[in-house]
């Protein structure tokens, strides 16, 4: 999957860049704007992130020149979250933003969001390991030993189930437990998770559920 | 011309302009003065000319009774002949129906009408005017009726008295000057406050705030001024000290983290280290740098607030539903704090959801984190004709109403503790976060500490 980076600061593209090719993009980057007009509109990209401060020619002139023709998904990079910018972004015709600063992982679950890759086929088992997940009886079972959830704690581990391996970070975790979309500053999702991993990983059984500090929990098989 | 004047005038210092409003109306006043002085005069020469006339007529009459022929006549003409001035200024007539009885040149038949119906008379003889004062004298003996007048020149009235002129004309100028003069000096030292208050003033600075004008021995006019003024400095010096606390504590709160990670970092790069190592150091940085970006986020929503920026996906919102949305999310915290939450009441008003379920939450949240173990946490949900009213009540430890006021301000903890107390990751916006929230919605926030419960409220308008 190609993706197009139009972004000037070089220590956000360093990062950007390598962390994008490890999860299996391939990167091209524009390091002003009008380089990255003219990458934008004769290569071929699946997806383009595309910084809104940008050197010879701002990002939203590139979007608009750009829509005019094409129709690649963007993701807007922005240093402003004032109301009025984030509408002018999608006027201009961005499919989504990420202010900055933004964690990388809330970057991957929009770039996913926006060039499909989410996998969009309901699931009704799933599998890792021993545990095994009935997501039409809503049921879970960790051997033969049934797992007694409440409500919450299930679309909890439905929702770390259907992102198997990947690390889920506590933001995506709030909106998709808990539809709530702002930023609270509370421990609602740690202790959540405490009760699930009691509930989950029995002490003689190996751990499936991971936290990764400082980013999120990972729901896997580890050898 | 008058937008010049006008324009003029209003470059003028208040002193000057009231000289200049002083000699005005010194000028109006004084010309009145002397107008009615030069009117009085003249009325008095005027009297007194004619009480002057009256004498002599009547000093010329009583002689004439004891004439009584013509030869004593003649004798007496020739006195008042001789006691006529030579300038004309003053003369006697006589005029009769026989010529000899008469005396100066015969009167014209017109004159002789106007002296017949007696009293006083204008008359002009060879260019001159003149009053006359006839009286009609019987015939006696040998005298026919006869008719005595005096004409008194009137050129006193007439002429230019050019002294007198300047000199009313001098006391006018002097006069006006001593008023503007005068005028100036009062309106000077009257507002000598004024001049002392700008001096005051123009010394206050940001480090002087606590400085106050001084408000005794002021005329009425200014203690008004002086109070408002006063008010204004004691807003503006809580909102200064307000400010740089809280540059101060923006300043801390980020310096605690990044001097973490510098630390950590130094500590990890000092030798060399396992990958475990330092992974964890860098998951520790993660954390941090978490801490960082929320902070920084809270404070810019917060200073988008405080630039009017207001709620704009306004949908119909009950209240309730959103208070149970919050607490449904917060269930997993009342229950490990073992809190029970009652709700009552319900409102519907217009609100941007995701804006208002952060207030609550955090004022859940803030309930929870000063709440009392087995005391419930209620929120009340009310309206009134204008407003909807969310109140979180939550026992509590007492709290002064000087701690209350300031429970909405950024970075403010009751417990004066900045430390992070790890378990929860609170940073002291959340409150300033639940008033910016009402705030753009059009609303405000109150707080209220009675029989050992804390009361906090949102106010909504309702539309």
């Amino acid at each position: 999957m190609k993706i197009l980076l139009v972004e000037d600061e070089l220590k956000t593209v360093e990062y950007l860049k390598r962390g994008l090719t490890e999860q299996g993009y391939s990167v091209d980057v524009a390091m002003d704007g009008i380089d990255g007009l003219h990458l934008a509109s004769t290569g071929n990209y699946d997806a383009i992130i595309l910084d809104i401060m940008l050197p010879s020619m701002d990002g939203l002139s590139i979007l608009r020149s750009l829509r005019l023709t094409d129709n690649t998904p963007v993701l807007v990079l922005t240093a402003k979250d004032a109301v009025q910018s984030r509408l002018d972004g999608f006027n201009a015709g961005a499919d989504d933003y990420l202010i900055k600063p933004f964690s990388f992982l809330e970057l991957l679950a929009r770039l996913q969001v926006i060039t499909k890759r989410v996998r969009t086929k309901e699931q009704t088992h799933i599998y890792i390991g021993d545990l095994h997940i009935d997501l039409l009886a809503r049921r879970a079972t960790r051997g033969s030993r049934r797992l007694d959830l409440t409500a919450k704690e299930f679309s909890l581990l439905e929702v770390l189930a259907k992102r198997k391996s990947q690390i889920v970070s506590r933001t995506v975790i709030t909106e998709l437990v808990w539809d709530i979309c702002f930023d609270t500053n509370t421990n609602v999702v740690e202790a959540t998770i405490k009760r699930l991993r009691a509930k989950l990983d029995g002490d003689k059984e190996p751990k499936l559920l991971h936290t990764i500090r400082g980013m999120g929990y990972v729901l896997e098989q580890r050898e | 011309m008058k937008k010049y004047i006008s324009e003029y005038f209003n470059k003028l210092s208040i002193a000057n302009r009231l000289a200049v409003m002083y000699a005005l109306s010194g000028t109006f006043v004084l010309s009145i003065i002397i107008l009615a002085l030069y009117a009085l005069q003249i009325i008095e020469i005027s009297r007194y000319q004619k009480a002057e006339m009256k004498n002599r007529l009547s000093i010329i009459e009583h002689s004439m009774y004891n004439r009584k022929d013509y030869d004593s006549w003649e004798k007496l003409i020739k006195i008042i002949q001789d006691s006529q001035p030579t300038n004309d200024e003053i003369f006697v007539r006589i005029d009769s129906e026989d010529p000899q009885y008469r005396l100066d040149a015969p009167f014209t038949i017109a004159m002789r009408k106007l002296h017949k119906r007696g009293g006083f008379n204008y008359t002009k003889i060879k260019d001159r005017n003149f009053r006359i004062y006839s009286k009609k004298i019987p015939a006696s003996g040998e005298r026919p009726e006869v008719i005595l007048s005096v004409a008194v020149d009137m050129h006193f009235y007439e002429k230019d008295d050019l002294a007198l002129d300047i000199a009313f004309s001098v006391i006018f100028f002097l006069g006006i000057c001593a008023i503007t003069y005068i005028g100036r000096r009062i309106a000077q030292k009257s507002l000598k406050p004024v001049d002392e208050l700008s001096q005051a003033v123009a010394q206050i600075n940001p480090k002087n705030l606590q400085n106050r004008l001084p408000g005794n021995n002021l005329p009425q006019e200014l203690t008004g001024f002086v109070l408002s003024f006063n008010d204004l400095l004691e807003r503006l010096e809580e909102e200064y000290i307000k400010q740089s606390t809280f540059n101060s504590d923006v300043a801390h709160e980020l310096r605690t983290p990044l001097g973490n990670m510098i630390g950590s970092t130094e500590v990890a790069l000092s030798r060399s280290r396992s990958c475990a190592e330092l992974e964890d150091v860098l998951q520790s940085n993660l954390e941090e740098l978490e801490r960082l970006r929320t902070i920084i986020n809270d404070m810019l929503f917060l200073s988008r607030a405080d630039q009017g920026e207001l709620a704009v996906n306004l949908t119909r919102t009950s209240l309730a539903q959103t208070v149970r949305k919050s607490a449904e999310f917060l269930d997993v915290i009342f229950e490990e704090e073992e809190i029970e939450l009652e709700i009552d009441g319900d409102a519907t008003t217009s609100a941007e959801q995701s804006l208002l379920g952060r207030a609550i939450t955090n004022l859940l949240d803030n309930a929870i984190s000063h709440g009392t173990q087995g005391h419930p946490i209620k929120v009340e949900i009310s309206s009134d004709e204008n407003w909807a009213y969310i109140c979180v009540i939550n026992h509590s430890k007492p709290i002064d109403d000087n701690t209350l006021k300031y429970i909405f301000n950024r970075f403010y903890r009751v417990s004066k503790d900045r430390q992070n107390n790890g378990v929860n990751n609170h940073h002291g916006l959340g409150l300033s976060i639940v008033k910016a929230i009402a705030v753009m919605h059009g609303g405000n926030v109150s707080a209220k500490y009675e029989d050992g419960v804390i009361k906090i409220c949102i106010a909504l308008p309702l539309i």
